[in-house]
Order: C-alpha cells, then structure tokens, then sequence
C-alpha cells in the first residue's frame, strides 16, 4: 500500500465507519423474542410514587436499563377504546369503538360496542324445539388489521394472552385467548348470584346479579336453582336451569353443596373450587359447559352462598374464546379452570354490598393467582417471537379501592383501614411479575410493559342529562319518571342531545335518530354551544371546574365517521365523572352529586388526565409516544421486511 | 365374589402393567386395540359365519332388486319387505355372540371406568367425602376420622335428614392413601402412581352382588356403628387425541371398533 493508497483508506476509513454506525443507530439492533405486559390501568403518576418509596425495585431496575414514558392514550380514554387503539395502531375512526357501549341511532338502544351474537339464519322448527340449520356466530365488532398479522406473516411466532377487545379472536395467525370483552356463559359481562333466606338481602335490583330466595325445610335443606344461558334449541327460549341442593349443618357452620352428582363442602368464609356445570339443551344430545366458584358468606343465622358469574369453562368453550380452538382448554389442563370472563374481578357484588371489602379482594386476589399461573406458564414455554400477557387486576381493584389512597373521596374514612395498603400491594405484586420476566430475558429479549389509560379519583358524578334538561337541551316530559333508564322521562321532540354511555353525548339528529329533532344544517353550531356550555360548567359544591374538554367528534378524528359514533366526547376534570345513570340515560335530580359507589377510582375522564405509561428495556427515541405507536415499535424491534404502517417506531432514530 | 373381584383387579392390572410409566393414553389405547380384536375373535367363534355369509349375499340381492325395479313400487315394496325380514334374521343371528360377550363387556367397562374416568385427587386440592351411616348419625363429635396419605380437612359435617356425614381429605403425600371412619377403613382415590391404576371413587360395606361390575367401590367389612358406604367427589378425566378432548368412553368405542372392523377384514370374518 502506498502513501496515497493509505492516506485515501484513512480518509474514507471514518466516514464509512460513520455510515455503518448511523445505519446501526436508524435500525434498531433486531430482538429474538419481545415480551408486553399489558397492565390494565397502571398509572404514570402512581408508579412513579412507589417506585420511589421503594416498593417496585424491579420496575425501577428496568426503567434504569430503558426508560419510563408517559404515553398518550386514546380519546376516550376508555380500556375498549384504548386497547383497539394498541391492536390496530390507528384510533376509533378506524377501529370503530367509541365507548364501552354504543346505541343503534334508530331506536337509541345501548348494545356492548366490542361484540354482537348474530342468530342463525335459517331454523327448522319441530313442535317445541328450535334446530339451527346455519349457525349462530359471534361477531367482533372492533374493526381494523391487528398489528401482529405482519409479524405472523414473516414467520414470527405471537401469543396473545388475555388480549382485551377481541372476542371472538381475530387471531391472523396468533395464538389468542380473549380478554377484556369476553361474556359470561348468560352473554353478559358478569351475573353474579347470592342464594339467602335473607329477606333484607332480597331486592328487585337486577344490575351486576341477581338476589334468588331461598328457603329452608326445617331439615337444613335449601333447593336452589341455578339459571344458566338461554336455550336457543326451544321455543321462546327459556333460560337452561340446574338445581342444586344445598346443605346446612349450623353447628358445625358449613354446608355441601349437590350439583349433577358432585358435592362440594365448604365453611362459612370459604370459596370453592370451581364446580363444572353442565347445561342440556337437549338431554344427551346438545349441552353447554360453565365453571362457578362458590363463597359461603354467612350460614347462621340465614344463608348467604354466592356464587360467582357462570364463566365460559375452558375446558370445553361454548363460544368461540381462544385461537386455536384448543388453546383453552390446554392451558387449564396446564395450570388448571381460570376465570374466562372479560370482567373476573366482581365489582358490582361490591358496588351492591353482596361482598364486603374483604370478600371482594379475596375473589381478586383468586382471579390474580390464576392469571400468574397463567402467565408463568406462558414464559416458560415462550422461545421465541412476540409474547403479550395482559393484567385485569390493577384496573379492577383500584377502581374499586381508589377511596383507600384519596382522602378527597367522600368514602375514604368509612374504608376498613386494613385494605388502606391494597393498592399498593397490587403495584408490588405487578412489580413481581415484572421481576419474573425480567428473569426470562436473555441478549435477545426486549421486555415492554405498557398500561392503557392512568387513573385518577372518582368523587363527584356529573348527571349529563340531568344538565343538559336544565339547559334547555332536552326536554322531561314526565317528571316522575326521571329516575328511569332508557330516557324514559324525555319529550324527543324537545330533545337536542341526549347523553348515553360513559363519554359519548349524542345529537337527536333528524333523519338518524327515530323523531330527530335537530335539523344536519344546525347540528354543527349546536355542537359548538354546546361545547362552549359544557366546558364552563362548574361544581355547586366547590367552584371547580367539572369538563376539562369537550371534544366534537368530527374534528377529533379524520374522515367519516359511522352513524353509531358520538357527536362529542366528553372529557371530564380530574375528580370528576358522568354519573351511572348518565350512562343509562336517567335524569337525577341534581346536576352534581357525591359518588358515593365504591367504585371511586376512573379512567373515563379527559384523556391529558390520565395518559397511560410504558416501560422498556429498550429507551424510546421519542418524548412522547402513543398508544397507536406500539405496533409498529414492536414489530419494528424484529428483523423484519415489512411493518404495520400506522403509527411510529417509538426505537427507531429515523422515525423519530 | 370378592375373589373374583381381587382376580379380575389383579388381571388387568397385570395387562396393564408394561404401561404404568406411560401416560394413561397409551394403555387405555392397547386396551382399546386387544378388546375389538379380541370381540372379533369371540365374535368368529360363536357367530354362524355361514349364516351370516347368506344372509348377506340375499340382502345386498333384496338391495339390488329395490335400485333395478325402482319405477315399479309393488316391486320395490316387496324387496323392501324382505330387506326388513332378511335384517331381523341378521339381528337373531347376531344375539348369539352379543349374550357370549355381554358379561366380559360389563366387566371390562367397570374396570376401564374404575381407571381412567378420573385422575384422582391432586395434591392441594380438597376432595368432599360424603359417608352414609345406616340408621341416625352418631353426633359429629363422636364420628371418628383418621387418615393416612390424606389430610382430613375440618369440620365434619352432618345431615341428619340423609343419614350422612361429610367431610373433605387433601391430598398430602401421594398414594397409597386410606381413611378409617368409625372403624369402617376404605382406600381413597389412586392406592397406586402408575397410570391406569384404579381409582377408588367410594367404598361399601354391603356391596351389591354386581360388586364385579363396580371395581371403583372399595368393598369393605363393616363395623356394625360405622358407616355402610361412602363417596369421594373426584374430578373427571379426558384425553387429548387429535387436538380434540375425549372421554374414556369415546376413546375405547372408537379404537376398539376401529381395531375390531380392522381384524375383521384381515381375518375375512364377516360381521
């Protein structure tokens, strides 16, 4: 080599080192296996609290190798809403899911937006009985390409454990069990049942369960009816029902329950294994599998058993919950029966008083035990790809115990002290399955563990209707029917808009909805007063403000839009939220009252209030992600030739 | 009776021996296999194989006759007639080696029951024992429980209205696990770790003489003030095959049949 020769190598040495190294910093290094946690409800804030109190080492050691971001979550900040979000990289305008519930614009009925039951077409009809000659289907209604279809493509293995918003999978080539969205066998999203000869127990509210009477024979005897799904094989479709004998012996305050030839002894205080119940839609020929757990509340001197919602049994799924279709079953056969419902932690017997504090958090702590039994079997079988494990239980159970951390909330001092520490055992216990797949990382792993929306307290209700009444924006008709859902008290014909569901306020627009009375022309200023008016509203109580924005649909997201959508998303202030009978269109009194639910933590509030957080092994390159960004970021860490185009790739140098 | 019920254990137990460390699959699979070859053996032995020869050959005749006269429906009726006579005779024919293989049928079923329609009880989990007295309960504190391999759970139970008493066991140390109840001593869930051992689902202090046919229930002596009978609330079992989920019932129709409808053709035996 001689002196030119060199001094040329020297020169373009540097700059082709320069290129390789700016080729390496614009492409992220490519991982074997990648694995998201999806924590339903982790919250930037109190993360950030404990972790510095020192109860989330392992969080703090994974954000000290990567990073913590606070991610921005969809409008609203709904778990449906945000989790299709994450699934198809894109917002409601093209997932189609506004809120938890949408309403058919003709007749304003609500209906769960993630999912319908589509009856067979065709039914040949023998004297009582009902034979489907096509089948009945259950349809997503979430809409949109998951992002996992590119990686499954090109070879890449994906199991999606748990995943929210998709029941029935849509699975593209993934291993999937549904989460979020999952029905009970009723086809709700939780019935639970409380069996007592209890008079003061007994009521006619049906919301979350129902209360049954029972009674005792003088021999210690209760006959208790257990009412499954409804029976589509028979006319008129009567509900399927098991009797079950249930056994007292007060002395020793326990109790055998007698189910289709199994018995199950419990003690007062005691849950049960779960019971496999089996409905005959016809005797020997058609019937259909639920799993229950039993609590033995009180025995003397009345009895109280509850008996959780029937769950889908995974070992043998009535409707279609997993992908491929033995996937449930291999898991319970792994780790055993684990609740299948989208909602498992049963909120609303504690929101009804069926189960106390103690009660409730042994039921959530059951659900929790199982989902980490699930989840240490999917890592230990995980070699490679993309595995995504979801929490329910942080979500759940602060919504329920936000009042033990907020001494705003008017429930807080009536708190059993002794559960004052349960949301931070739940941040501990999550910090443990954090250490655990941390623990599963080798060279080739990148570990992401994302929530989907924060939390902030829920002390005041705000009655939409209520207001928008008293504004002039609907009409009451019928005062003495204010208290009833479905806008029972309303005047449509005086009625401008109508709130419905959590977030979602609706015009009563002619030639959409059924008696519209508000002309298209004049939707778009009313839309305009209307967000003016909601947006200067104040609290009686304490001069706040209670809106923080109210967003017109249109102008938030692209593009047409589908009649179902809301035509303003209501983003409530911190502390705030619209009231439950909002939500099913009843007109309270007060604009403004207490919440007095233990149901005090929410989520369905101004999305700038709770924005969602992600940590990674892996720093992001940009300040401020989405939640739409995190299928292309995921996909974008494989070597891969092609992927997802929404979003951005929140490691990657180029795009940021 | 109780010889022979200790035979016929002993029996398939030593059958099934050579699969003991496998999963319980493989040897309800060879059972499976041996009894429709097995049937089909029986079956060539006892059957009229002639008769069943002819009868054949006339009835596939009677079905031709229906396909050939279809536009005349006398003539189709007539055929039609005789197929259902010819088929009635097939049935008589066939009576001879089902009453043959009724009893060793009765009896395999109970024994493949006994073994693979439940695991047994798991370790952690409490299995509710439920034990009939014959006359009034003795007060539940007088009941005397003693176990070994298992765990009584407390309290006892009574309900006096059904003569019972019920308790719960967990599993603590594995087979063999008995428990004793005023006196009456009867083996619990899995006596053995090998697969396709029996599963005891109770026990019987005055067993029916159908005891044969129920290898499940431990036959006990009774003790006079004990209990005459119990049983244990075990979960159930299924087999993963072909990514489906079966039952041990399904499992031994399908490959016996399938094996016996094998042999059957291999031999040249008609059925």
């Amino acid at each position: 080599m001689n002196r030119r020769d060199f001094l040329r190598m020297a020169a373009v040495t540097p700059a082709a080192l320069l290129a390789l190294n700016t080729g390496c910093a614009s492409r992220t290094r490519p991982v074997r296996r990648v694995i998201v946690l999806g924590i339903d409800g982790m919250d930037h804030f109190l993360l950030r609290s404990f972790m510095n109190e020192g109860v989330m080492p392992n969080t703090y050691r994974l954000v000290s190798r990567g990073g913590l971001s606070r991610m921005r979550t969809s409008n609203p900040p709904q778990s449906p809403v945000a989790w299709s979000s994450f699934i198809t990289g894109s917002g409601p305008e093209v997932h189609g899911i506004f809120d938890f519930v949408h309403r058919d614009p003709e007749t304003r009925v609500p209906y769960l937006s993630t999912s319908r039951v589509v009856e067979p077409e065709k039914v040949l009809s023998i004297g009582d009985l009902r034979l489907p000659l096509t089948g009945a289907k259950v349809e997503l209604l979430r809409k949109g390409v998951p992002f996992w279809k590119k990686l499954t493509d090109q070879g890449v293995p994906v199991s999606m454990i748990k995943l929210p918003v998709d029941f029935p999978p849509d699975p593209c080539g993934a291993r999937v069990l549904s989460g979020l969205g999952t029905p009970d066998l009723r086809g709700s999203q939780g019935s639970f049942t409380l069996f007592t000869d209890d008079a003061r127990s007994i009521t006619d509210d049906t919301s979350g369960g129902v209360v049954v009477p029972v009674r005792d024979y003088g021999d210690g005897r209760y006959n208790c009816t257990i009412r499954g799904p409804r029976n589509t094989m028979r006319a008129e479709s009567p509900y399927m029902e098991i009797p079950a004998e249930v056994w007292v012996d007060r002395v020793a305050d326990a109790a055998r329950i007698d189910i289709q030839g199994s018995s199950t002894m419990l003690s007062a205080g005691e849950w049960s294994r779960w019971v496999e119940l089996r409905f005959e839609a016809i005797p020997h020929l058609s019937s259909v599998s639920g799993i229950v757990r039993f609590y033995v509340k009180e025995i003397s001197p009345r009895l109280k058993l509850y008996m959780t919602p029937i769950n889908i049994d995974p070992m043998d799924p009535a409707l279609p919950i997993c992908s491929p279709s033995g996937l449930s079953s291999d898991l319970a056969r792994e780790v055993g029966r684990y609740f299948t419902q989208g909602f498992p932690e049963d909120t609303k017997a504690l929101s009804r008083g069926i189960l106390d504090d103690e009660e409730y958090l042994q039921q959530a702590w059951i659900v929790l035990q199982e989902r980490l039994a699930l989840f240490e079997h999917e890592l230990g079988r995980f070699r490679e790809g993309l595995l995504f494990f979801y929490f329910s239980s942080l979500d759940l159970n602060i919504h329920m115990f936000y009042r033990s951390i907020d001494p705003a909330s008017p429930l807080h001092d009536s708190t059993d002290p002794r559960f004052k520490g349960s949301v931070r055992e739940l941040y501990a216990t999550i910090d443990g399955v954090i250490g655990r797949a941390m623990e599963a990382m080798d060279g080739n792993t990148e570990l992401l563990v994302m929530s989907d929306h924060g939390f902030a307290p829920f002390n005041r209700s705000f009655n939409l209707n209520t207001w928008l009444a008293e504004e002039g924006y609907a009409s009451v008709s019928s005062p003495q029917s204010r208290g009833r859902d479905m806008f029972e008290a309303l005047d449509w014909s005086g009625t401008a808009a109508y709130g419905l569901g959590l977030n979602s306020l609706y015009l009563n627009l002619s030639g959409r909805e059924q008696g519209g009375a508000v002309p298209p022309d004049q939707a778009p200023a009313l839309l305009e007063r209307l967000k003016a008016d909601l947006e200067s509203v104040t609290d009686p109580a304490s001069g706040r403000r209670v809106i923080a924005n109210a967003y017109i649909t249109s102008e938030v997201f692209p593009g047409p839009l589908p009649p179902y959508a809301p035509d303003m998303i209501v983003g409530y202030d911190r502390g705030f939220r619209a009231s439950w009978e909002t939500t099913l269109g009843s007109f309270p009194d007060e604009v403004v009252t207490d919440n007095l639910d233990p149901w005090s933590g929410t989520h369905c509030i101004d999305p700038s209030v709770v924005p969602c957080v992600l940590l990674s092994s892996r720093k992001p390159v940009i300040d401020d992600p989405d939640i739409r960004d995190m299928g292309r970021s995921i996909a974008g860490l494989f070597d891969l030739r092609e992927t997802p185009e929404a979003g951005i790739d929140m490691f990657a140098e180029g795009e940021a | 009776m109780r010889h022979i019920s200790f035979l016929l254990n002993g029996f398939f137990d030593m059958i099934l021996y050579p699969f003991g460390w496998l999963p319980p699959i493989w040897g309800l699979l060879f059972i499976s296999v041996a009894s429709g070859l097995g049937m089909i053996f029986v079956f060539r032995a006892v059957s009229d194989q002639e008769g069943i020869a002819r009868l054949r050959r006339r009835m596939g005749g009677e079905i031709l006759g229906i396909l050939l006269h279809v536009s005349s429906p006398i003539t189709v009726l007539r055929f039609a007639g005789r197929l259902i006579r010819s088929n009635t005779s097939y049935l008589v024919l066939l009576l001879k080696p089902l009453l043959v293989m009724a009893v060793p049928f009765m009896i395999l079923w109970g024994q493949l029951d006994a073994r693979f329609s439940s695991s047994g009880a798991q370790e952690g989990f409490q299995v509710t024992v439920t034990v009939q007295y014959a006359e009034e309960v003795p007060p539940a504190d007088s009941i005397e429980i003693t176990a070994e391999g298992v765990l009584v759970v407390p309290p006892l139970m009574v309900v006096d209205t059904l003569e019972q008493a019920s308790f719960r066991l967990e599993e603590r140390n594995g087979p063999p696990a008995c428990i004793t109840v005023d006196g009456v001593r009867a083996g619990f869930a899995g006596t053995d770790t090998r697969s396709g051992s029996i599963v005891l689902r109770g026990f019987d202090a005055d067993p029916s003489p159908l005891v044969l046919l129920t290898p499940m229930v431990h036959v006990v002596e009774g003790s006079g003030e004990g209990p005459v009978s119990g049983w244990y609330s075990l979960p159930g079992k299924d087999f993963g095959i072909f990514g489906m989920h079966w039952s041990w019932e399904a499992v031994f129709l399908v490959f016996s049949m399938v094996a016996a409808l094998a042999g059957a053709r291999i031999m040249k035996i008609r059925v």
